[in-house]
């Protein structure tokens, strides 16, 4: 048999184009699989990541998901505000230990501008319960003062002490600009891999003061209040978009939720993040599911073209097999190395498909991170794809017996001479 | 909006859920849950060696009607139901190793009391509370839900867990009774 490894090598070489062409499609076929594996894990990790120490969300009765993706991913639509006199009662609740009040609706070049209080930078956790982390700079304590994501601050060139405005509005160009009123960056944050990195933070006094002068999304004509007076007029916020809430004790959560959904005063509504998000991935599990079955298709697709392959040749190859046997090789040796043939190219594939992903994850992952705010990571294969790796090899070397077996058939059926 | 593109879908496939979820609740209780016959609710949560478990279910499946017993035979299921109930350690079974007592138990039921109940759609419903205490915190990864063997019409039971892990929700099935975070 070991005589036998050169020759098969030069045989295979003599058809490196056929065999090439089917390692192509094995490889983009593992690929695919890979990686809509590492996207939907990713994906998952992502969004698990961004609400590691909230207990609950806390917003207008409404969709839960909806509050959800848009007050903390910054996704999907507006919902319904909630008045600043239920957020200070929720504050001042006995079971709270922080809350973080969220504002969202104005924008800087694309990048939503997020109206919040200190405690943001004191209490908000993402990843495994880590706390916000200053690049440059401290938190905003004047008026007119912005933090930046840490997207924000590269994408941009931004430093601190530079001085931006902001628009009214969400989304694209042609937005009334805040142009009265520009702000002072005064720090930037450290990457998170979160939505925070593409988030720009002021102060809700201030989200309230650039809107003083405006009406109905405009502003008033002929009316223009100059930032140094804005400080003569009362700040406090009369509505904020959502409130995240940290308890002292997890086990009064679900009580807690009760309270909030009976608040008397306005119909809210708290939003455990997770359950949430646990719920999200349950409704798209079945498109999670149609894809995961394309890309198995694909493989077995790969596959099948193989086998095609290597039975094709076998015609071609029954001199050449019939030569091998004339000096020696047993049929179970022919069998062998039609059998290692197929699994050999099925290995080599899904080796090749693995690198392929790393180098478009590598590649693609700034990014797919700029446009869909998700962070692919290119490390070692996650125990999911690992199982799809093993499938794949597993599969391919079931599929090369068949093409093993005829070999075998055909090398004892022919003996040393072939009649072609 | 192009950033959103891939969570429109998630939106478009979740939104006419959400919405079904906004009618079932309903305005006249405020924070009632699903009433859906067959499938009750569970929520835990673990704070180190503290244990607690709401149970939120129609009547429908742990006693087959939702009205006040009318005659002796319903009179006794009552009866039954309550002496089930109470016993928290039949119907939920958290890791043994943990060493959990059933430290607390509250049912709450306007039918199990006595009072008319079924609101003015026809529908009742009943709360049973249990927090244990487990002398081997570390230990208490999960819970089996044995409640399905006392209550077959129970088909579903969707369970919210709020754990040092973090957050989760789960369904389990008379088949699939382990749960664990």
């Amino acid at each position: 048999m070991r005589a036998l490894l050169p020759l098969a090598l030069k045989s295979a070489w003599n058809r490196r184009y056929s065999l090439g062409l089917t390692l192509l499609a094995v490889t983009l076929s593992v690929t695919l699989l890979l990686g809509i594996e590492r996207l939907r894990q990713d994906a998952r990790d992502g969004f698990a990541q961004a609400v590691s120490g909230t207990d609950l969300v806390v917003g207008a009765r409404g969709s839960p998901l909806q509050l959800l993706l848009y007050s903390v991913f910054r996704m999907g639509e507006a919902s319904h505000n909630l008045g600043w006199d239920s957020a200070r009662a929720l504050a001042a609740h006995p079971a709270v230990a922080w809350t973080i009040p969220l504002s969202l609706g104005d924008s800087h070049r694309g990048y939503p501008v997020l109206g919040t209080t200190s405690a943001y930078f004191e209490h908000f956790r993402f990843g495994d319960r880590q706390p916000l982390a200053f690049a440059a700079g401290q938190p905003f304590a004047g008026l007119f003062e912005v933090v930046l994501g840490a997207e924000v601050a590269r994408k941009l060139g931004y430093r601190p002490g530079e001085r931006i405005t902001l628009s009214h509005g969400m989304g694209g160009e042609g937005l009334a600009e805040h142009g009265d009123k520009p702000f002072t960056v005064v720090g930037i944050l450290a990457p998170t891999g979160t939505p925070v990195d593409r988030t720009l933070h002021i102060g809700l006094e201030a989200l309230e003061a650039i809107h003083l002068d405006w009406q109905g999304g405009a502003p008033i004509p002929g009316l223009n209040i100059p930032p140094e007076l804005v400080k003569k007029f009362d700040l406090t916020p009369k509505s904020v978009t959502a409130v995240l809430v940290g308890l002292k004790s997890r086990a009064a959560v679900f009580a807690m939720q009760r309270h909030v959904a009976d608040y008397r005063d306005e119909p809210l509504m708290a939003v455990l993040p997770g359950v949430a998000l646990s719920q999200l991935w349950e409704l798209l599990g079945v498109a999670e599911g149609v894809l995961r079955a394309v890309s198995a298709l694909a493989v077995a697709a790969g596959l099948a073209g193989l086998v095609a392959v290597v039975l094709a040749s076998l015609d071609q190859r029954r001199r050449e097999l019939a030569i091998l046997r004339a000096n020696g090789a047993r049929p179970r040796d022919i069998f062998l190395l039609l059998a290692l043939e197929g699994g050999a190219v099925t290995l080599a594939g899904a080796l090749l498909g693995l690198t392929l992903r790393t180098v478009l994850v590598l590649g693609l992952g700034p990014w797919v991170q700029a446009e869909y705010g998700l962070v692919l990571r290119a490390d070692w294969p996650g125990s999911g794809e690992l199982y799809a790796l093993g499938g794949v090899l597993l599969a391919g070397l079931l599929a090369s017996l068949l093409p093993g077996w005829r070999a075998y058939r055909l090398s004892l059926a022919d003996g040393m001479t072939p009649r072609l | 909006m192009k950033r959103s593109a891939p969570l429109l879908l998630a939106l478009a496939l979740a939104m006419p859920a959400l919405a079904h979820d906004d009618h079932k609740h309903g305005h006249k209780h405020p924070h009632q849950h699903a009433h859906v016959h067959g499938q009750a609710e569970l929520k835990v949560a673990v704070d180190g060696g503290r244990l607690d478990l709401r149970l939120e279910s129609p009547l429908e499946a742990v006693l087959g009607f939702e009205h006040a017993p009318r005659n002796d035979k319903e009179r006794a299921a009552v009866a039954s139901l309550r002496k089930t109930l109470a016993v928290g350690e039949q119907l939920f079974a958290p890791t043994t190793a943990a060493g959990c007592k059933l430290a607390e138990t509250r049912v709450i039921s306007d039918v199990l009391d006595g009072k008319p109940g079924a609101g003015e759609d026809g529908h009742g419903d009943v709360v049973a509370e249990y927090r244990f205490a487990c002398a081997q915190p570390d230990k208490l990864t999960g819970l089996e839900a044995r409640l399905f063997s006392n209550f077959p019409k129970l088909r579903r039971l969707d369970v919210q867990v709020v754990s040092g892990k973090g957050q989760t929700a789960r369904r389990l099935t008379p088949r699939m009774r382990l749960l664990s975070w």
